[in-house]
């Protein structure tokens, strides 16, 4: 009889989104996985019927992680400003702490598995997110706009220095570490950019 | 509440062909819930939930069908 063992299975989800993050979907197998894991092959298949199992099962994880972690605190009804400066706050916590998760996503999006991978991003987000964005019409806050308008100015600045901090570097070589001070100047920016 | 025994096998059912060979005879067997192949690794991995410890059946029933079969250790 073989139990569920939960550090196992921890070994085992770390290792292949370490793996999936730096050497990508191409490399990516069972042997390998077991090999960085420390457990046998046969230990991967008593968990995951195959590979794609495997990563499918990592994706939702790691979506619903990635979902609640951004909804922290987050309240459709906040003011335009108030309760976009939580969802950088949630973001940027996110992306940070969970560096090699991004990077794991990061890698799928270019894969048959980004399908799945979007239906973790789940109605309640998708609800609050539209619900928020609404609100804020409806106040008079913001403008109507097309979506991608609204995620390039409203988000892409801060994955922007999120992605600065993680390569150490900025443009030009130029050395950069992300702070709180940092992310707050953007956001001033963008919120200027975005309101009436 | 019946407990599941998962049983992983090493075998040489390389493609689906093959697959549909074995499939004739686990699908049969009783105390076989659920099994898969992962025809993509290189041990074609068998994967198989059952209501018992069936091991020695289950390679007996793969090897009938003139496969190998070998229990894949921890």
């Amino acid at each position: 009889m073989r139990y569920r063992d939960e550090n196992k299975v921890l070994a085992i989800r770390e290792a292949a989104i370490d793996m999936v993050a730096s050497d990508g979907l191409e490399n990516f197998g069972i042997n390998r996985l077991a090999k960085a894991a420390g457990v046998s092959p046969a230990t991967i298949y008593i968990y995951y019927k195959d590979k794609e199992d495997l990563l499918t099962s990592i994706s939702i994880e790691e979506g619903v992680k990635m979902t609640r972690a951004t909804l922290k605190g987050f309240d459709p009804n906040m003011s335009f400003k108030e309760g976009l400066w939580v969802q950088w706050q949630n973001r940027a916590a996110f992306s940070l702490d969970n560096h090699k998760s991004a990077e794991f996503f990061e890698q799928l999006r270019n894969s048959t598995y980004k399908d799945k991978m979007l239906e973790t991003i789940n109605d309640e987000f998708r609800k609050n997110m539209g619900n928020f964005v609404e609100n804020a019409i409806e106040r008079g806050e913001i403008e109507r706009m097309p979506l991608e308008v609204y995620w390039s100015v409203a988000f892409a600045p801060l994955y922007s220095l999120i992605r600065f901090h993680n390569e150490g570097k900025s443009l030009g070589g130029r050395k950069f570490k992300f702070s709180e001070k940092i992310m707050k100047e953007t956001f001033d920016c963008v919120l200027k950019g975005l309101t009436k | 509440m019946s407990t599941a025994y998962i049983l992983i096998f090493k075998t040489n059912i390389n493609n689906p062909e093959d697959r549909r060979k074995v499939a004739q005879v686990l699908d049969l067997e009783p105390t076989i819930g659920k099994w898969t192949i992962d025809l993509e690794d290189v041990d074609r991995v068998l994967r198989v939930v059952a209501i018992a410890p069936v091991t020695d059946r289950i390679i007996a029933l793969v090897n009938a069908c003139a496969y190998d079969c070998v229990e894949l250790e921890d």
